[in-house]
């Protein structure tokens, strides 16, 4: 039975990159925390397969939030342990609704596995920062660019929308900040990263039932 | 649901048909990474790279280059096609 009052986030910290989906994560949390949602936080170190597989079995949570390095098949957790793999544990994301923020992993993963509803990215998912934020990743106003609309969808998600709006919600907020980056108020660095911007918004895909919702 | 998937391939297709091609989009792209502040990394799967290892990349023509020059292609196909627009439409 899927808990609609469950929701299970994964965010390994163990190198620069991730520690900026981490900390960027801390606002869905807090979205999640609002709305008073049993959250079970799988951040650090705690980001690995035997805890991914153990709290689903116990707690079935309706919407997986996955943070890490991915392939066209799989997620990772800390130190890079495969978390999911097609054909191998993909069946811990049946009927549930998942968002995963990695690399390649809607190509294969998000499109055959039986998840209620995938959205993730068919190519590499990227972002910029500026080097002298790495110890400071909410101050870095570029990466912001990259991480907010990202963030919208598992917020979106947390109000109860389904997973078309959310999709939707994101990719529109990438569209208006590519927009006022390539635009004369944008600043130098932005005007000259937004095309990958444009990359994040054609990679991103929503797979199964666009109508679902938790 | 737009936009439509598109093929990753473009350099492997132009490689093989016309080398002095390909090493323009390899210039133009290195050209486009100059442009970028060093103070600014960039994040992709499990690494981050600075401006001048991401020229390097594309110089050498190894998967993380390739990948750029492939993205940076497609980006300004769907910028001439005028698709970042029709994109914009449909959100609207």
């Amino acid at each position: 039975m899927i808990n609609n009052n469950t929701v299970l986030i994964t965010r390994p910290n163990d190198d620069p990159v991730l520690n900026f989906l981490y900390f960027w994560t801390e606002e869905v949390v807090k979205e999640a925390r609002k709305r008073r949602y049993n959250i079970l936080d799988l951040r650090g170190n705690k980001s690995n397969r035997k805890n991914l597989e153990s709290y689903i079995n116990k707690s079935s949570p309706s919407l997986i939030l996955f943070n890490g390095h991915g392939t066209s098949s799989s997620i990772c957790g800390y130190n890079n342990e495969t978390i999911i793999e097609l054909f191998v544990n993909d069946s811990f994301l049946t009927d549930r609704i998942v968002y995963a923020r990695s690399c390649d992993s809607a190509a294969k993963l998000g499109a055959k596995c039986k998840a209620k509803a995938f959205i993730g990215y068919i190519w590499n998912f990227v972002f910029y920062f500026d080097r002298s934020n790495v110890l400071h990743p909410m101050n870095d106003k570029l990466a912001e660019r990259f991480l907010k609309p990202s963030n919208l969808i598992g917020t979106t998600l947390l109000k109860g929308k389904t997973a078309n709006e959310a999709n939707n919600r994101s990719k529109s907020l990438m569209l208006k900040n590519y927009f006022e980056m390539v635009s004369s108020k944008g600043l130098y660095e932005e005007q000259k990263v937004a095309s990958f911007l444009w990359g994040n918004i054609a990679g991103q895909r929503l797979y199964g039932n666009s109508e679902a919702h938790i | 649901m737009k936009p439509q998937p598109k093929s990753k391939k473009i350099l492997s297709k132009t490689s093989v048909k016309n080398k002095d091609f390909e090493e323009q989009l390899r210039e133009l792209v290195v050209a486009r990474l100059s442009a970028i502040p060093n103070n600014l990394q960039m994040a992709v799967g499990s690494s981050q790279y600075t401006i001048e290892e991401l020229i390097e990349s594309v110089q050498k023509g190894d998967e993380i280059g390739n990948q750029l020059v492939e993205l940076q292609v497609q980006y300004l196909k769907d910028l001439a096609s005028g698709e970042i627009y029709k994109e914009l439409d449909d959100k609207q």
